[in-house]
């Protein structure tokens, strides 16, 4: 942590909520603290996205998907979006907490969430644009 | 400050796809469109404030965590997930 300059006041201690959910250890580098943030407002708008697919999907491809077919493709995708969402949450606060406690950062899971994710919804997509339009 | 804004922006983008499944769904559908509204509405309010506390920290080179911001965000994108599959499975 740093220490404040002579004569001047020392930087205000993190409320209650935030010293029990980050825990203790000193205070990183504001500009990862920045970037962390960055990172997790990226990680929403990719889920806002699938949010969005998932619900236009639902109200638009009536007469373009059979019920089940339309169904399970607006499933997956807001099933995704609820997976993506959540995981940047989790991903958020454990690299604030190895930053504050100079550990190493956690590995990405959300990264094969929305690949396999996106793949498994493409691929479900395509297989039914080849066979089921037939 | 530029990336809460472009999130805001394609949280009201979603909104307003929401009005897609009113003649479906009927009003319940305007449910998750109030909730992402009344997120907005709170984390832009709080964006200004966030904006001077970070130049401020910069300068100590000590920023709060946005604990909060990120609760609201993360934890209004979860509600419309959940509200839209919810919606899916019900009709």
């Amino acid at each position: 942590m740093n220490s404040p300059e002579p004569g001047k006041a020392a930087p205000p201690e993190r409320d209650r909520l935030s010293a029990s959910l980050l825990g203790g250890g000193s205070e990183p580098d504001p500009r990862f603290t920045l970037a962390n943030e960055r990172t997790f407002l990226a990680w929403i708008r990719t889920a806002l996205a699938f949010l969005a697919g998932g619900i236009a999907v639902e109200a638009f491809t009536g007469e373009v998907f059979s019920p089940g077919m339309r169904r399970a493709t607006a499933l997956s995708l807001l099933i995704l979006a609820l997976l993506v969402s959540a995981s940047a949450c989790l991903r958020w606060l454990k690299v604030e907490r190895a930053m504050r406690h100079r550990k190493p950062l956690p590995l990405p899971v959300l990264v094969p969430i929305l690949s396999l994710g996106g793949a498994l919804v493409a691929a479900g997509l395509i297989v039914f644009l080849v066979y089921g339009a037939s | 400050m530029l990336a809460w804004r472009r999130t805001l922006l394609t949280l009201v983008v979603v909104c307003t796809i929401f009005l897609r499944w009113i003649p479906h769904f009927g009003l319940i559908a305007l449910l998750p469109i109030m909730v992402s509204l009344m997120a907005c509405i709170l984390i832009q309010i709080g964006l200004n404030a966030r904006y001077r506390k970070s130049a401020k920290g910069l300068k100590q080179e000590r920023i709060p965590a946005p604990l909060r911001e990120v609760a609201v965000l993360g934890g209004t994108v979860i509600v419309l997930s959940l509200l839209g599959v919810y919606a899916v499975l019900s009709q």
